[in-house]
């Protein structure tokens, strides 16, 4: 082994280089520590795969011959690695724009779009008036809404990913998104407003035709359910436009909660498709559960294939349990998973408090990584909460009240072999706990961090049915 | 670092946020690349990112030597990805789902590296820091030694674990290929 090798193949690791920078920026602006970013879709687990080449058939012809095909768009493409647009570009299949607006000594030019299936994507260029604005050189920053979207609840926004490149003069841009709604429209204006641009504000509007290439539709309509897990997919189309693919599914679950992910599809031949970040076209409450339609990007399907054996897994989401601290011990226990925790002692030490605890339902024999996993999970999911506080504290970014909770712990084993440890909470820590009594505290047990993804069996379907 | 990063740096432990911003955005491949190479999703990896670039900003006017700004931030960038590794306790080997995602996948060299990166996802914490600093970082064994509060024949077995581990793992997928 050596370093070239491992370079080679960790530069290998895509990195969406504007959501880091947000994480970047939210990290240096925040005000306090751990606080959990927004997710897009709302699913807490997906994997972000946005972005990548997911899959799109392109594998060749050359470079150079879809260059000499098509100059100018293909050369915008290349330039943001967008494969899809090469691919498009290609075949002709890119619709060139000639639109610009100067607004406060800032001109925007918008030069092509296209509208592959459900992917969306628009090119531009900004001059470099943006350079007055407030930005660092180099960097570009748009305030933008598509469509009849207003501010942050704009649907386009929801997994939009933009890239900018400096070029002579200004900024070239792409912004690439996917449909947002369930129906498709043949032929599209839609509408951009862009209020600012690097804090120079000024409403650049336009109008993009997004006319959308041919598409396949492959109907599958099949379920499968998981009755154990409670469960059902319904498969219900892939979508396939000339560069890239998308699929369709319904879930149905018992447990509103619980997030569930098709991990990766085999074809008959073993080849894997990949999948990308789903959009929730709909979601319903229902008297057989909860129902969620989804379409994500996926790997282009080969031509010739039969069947799609495709890879499930669900995370359990379990509710927090919590007992009240008055008695001297108690036992919790998780409604779905079989794992307890059994509280033998709680001990008031000045300002700590002591808890002696048992974990029961874990596997025996808990190999020495296992028990420091589970050790660092306890310092971070027990967590103790003034009962008057309970109902202010925020699901979403369940942070223990200021004053009136402690979630970080000390963990100390006290016997591996049968999960017993002890915690220590500081009551007179950085944020000291306030009047703080066991009568009148309560404790939070997340148990649903002590297991792993369930892995669903695969299911299989046939294309052809 | 030149001499411009240098100027940053100083600003920065001075509490300027802008320069400290773009100190990070200029490094921004290789402390998303390591925060990913801990949890091996996005999500995780951007939250790893985000708290590195919270407790950095907030304890940066403890950095007395300018230069070691980088090794003091990735530093600060393993503890971050690595808690929030071990916390959610959850963690994903790179799958197949997103190995078969990363670009220019009709690279022949390209499976080797995936093996490569499957490895260094079933590591364990220890030997994949080490891995990780001296391979990918190119840190000498006594800077890691000093970054991570370890003695350097701890390293230094760290490292030769890790790469027997490393070959080991290979030659399961290797016996997986063939069997």
């Amino acid at each position: 082994m050596d370093n070239k090798k491992v370079k080679a193949a960790v530069e290998q690791i895509p990195v969406p280089k504007e959501k880091v920078f947000n994480a970047i920026s939210e990290g240096l602006n925040q005000a306090r520590p751990k606080k959990k970013r927004k997710v897009a879709t709302g699913l807490t687990a997906a994997v972000a795969l946005v972005g990548i080449t997911l899959g799109t058939g392109f594998v060749n012809p050359t470079m150079n011959s879809v260059l000499a095909s098509a100059p100018l768009i293909g050369g915008i493409f290349q330039q943001f690695n967008d494969k899809t647009g090469m691919e498009l570009a290609h075949q002709q299949a890119v619709t060139e724009l000639d639109q610009s607006m100067t607004k406060n000594g800032v001109t925007v030019k918008l030069t092509s779009a296209y509208f592959d299936g459900v992917a969306v994507s628009i090119t531009g260029f900004v001059d470099d008036g943006v350079e007055k604005g407030q930005n660092e050189p180099g960097e570009v920053s748009f305030d933008v809404n598509y469509g009849d979207g207003q501010g942050d609840r704009d649907s386009w926004l929801s997994d939009r990913s933009s890239t900018v490149k400096k070029v002579k003069g200004g900024y070239d841009f792409q912004w690439k998104m996917n449909y947002p709604y369930e129906t498709i429209d043949e032929n599209e204006i839609l509408p951009v407003t862009i209020h600012s641009i690097n804090g120079v504000k000024g409403e650049w509007t336009f109008d993009v035709p997004l006319q959308q290439e041919e598409i396949m539709r492959t109907a599958l309509d099949q379920s499968h359910e998981y009755k154990q897990d409670g469960v059902t997919f319904h498969l219900k189309e892939i979508l396939t436009g000339k560069a890239s693919s998308f699929l369709v599914y319904e879930t149905v679950q018992k447990y509103k909660d619980d997030d569930i992910r098709i991990k990766k599809a085999r074809d008959e031949d073993g080849k894997v498709y990949g999948f990308g970040n789903p959009t929730v076209l709909s979601e319903s409450q229902e008297e057989d559960g909860y129902h969620r339609t989804l379409r994500v990007e996926m790997t282009k399907p080969a031509s010739a294939i039969d069947s799609l054996t495709f890879y499930p897994q669900v995370d359990v989401a379990d509710p927090k349990v919590e007992q009240l601290l008055d008695q001297d011990g108690f036992t919790l226990k998780s409604e779905r998973l079989g794992l307890k925790v059994q509280v033998n002692e709680i001990t008031e030490r000045g300002d700590q408090v002591v808890l002696d605890y048992q974990l029961l339902g874990l596997p025996a024999d808990l190999s020495s990584d296992r028990l420091e996993l589970l050790e660092n999970n306890l310092q971070y999911e027990l967590m103790l909460v003034d009962q008057d506080y309970l109902d202010k504290i925020d699901p979403d970014n369940p942070v223990p009240p200021k004053h009136h909770g402690i979630r970080k712990n000390t963990v100390k084993t006290i016997e591996g072999k049968t999960a017993h440890f002890q915690s220590t909470f500081e009551l007179d820590g950085e944020e000291p706990f306030k009047n703080f009594t066991l009568e009148n505290t309560v404790l939070q047990f997340d148990f649903s961090n002590f297991v792993s993804a369930k892995e669903l069996k695969p299911f299989e379907i046939n294309l052809n049915n | 670092m030149d001499a411009k990063d240098q100027r940053l740096v100083k600003k920065a432990i001075k509490g300027n946020k802008a320069a400290f911003e773009r100190l990070l955005q200029q490094h921004y491949e290789r402390i998303y690349r390591t925060a990913f190479l801990y949890v091996n999703n996005e999500e995780d990896a951007l939250d790893a990112v985000q708290e590195a670039s919270f407790k950095a900003f907030t304890s940066i006017h403890s950095l007395k030597q300018p230069e070691y700004f980088l090794t003091w931030f990735t530093r600060i960038v393993i503890r971050c990805a690595g808690d929030l590794y071990r916390r959610k306790n959850k963690v994903v080997p790179l799958s197949d789902e997103i190995l078969s995602n990363l670009p220019g996948h009709a690279d022949p060299d390209l499976e080797e590296s995936e093996q490569l990166l499957d490895a260094i996802g079933h590591l364990r914490e220890g030997y994949r820091t080490a891995i990780i600093l001296f391979y990918y970082h190119d840190y000498p064994i006594k800077l890691i030694s000093e970054m991570m509060d370890i003695p350097e024949n701890t390293v230094k077995t760290n490292l030769s674990r890790g790469r027997a581990e490393l070959k080991k793992l290979y030659q399961d997928e290797e016996d997986k290929c063939h069997g």
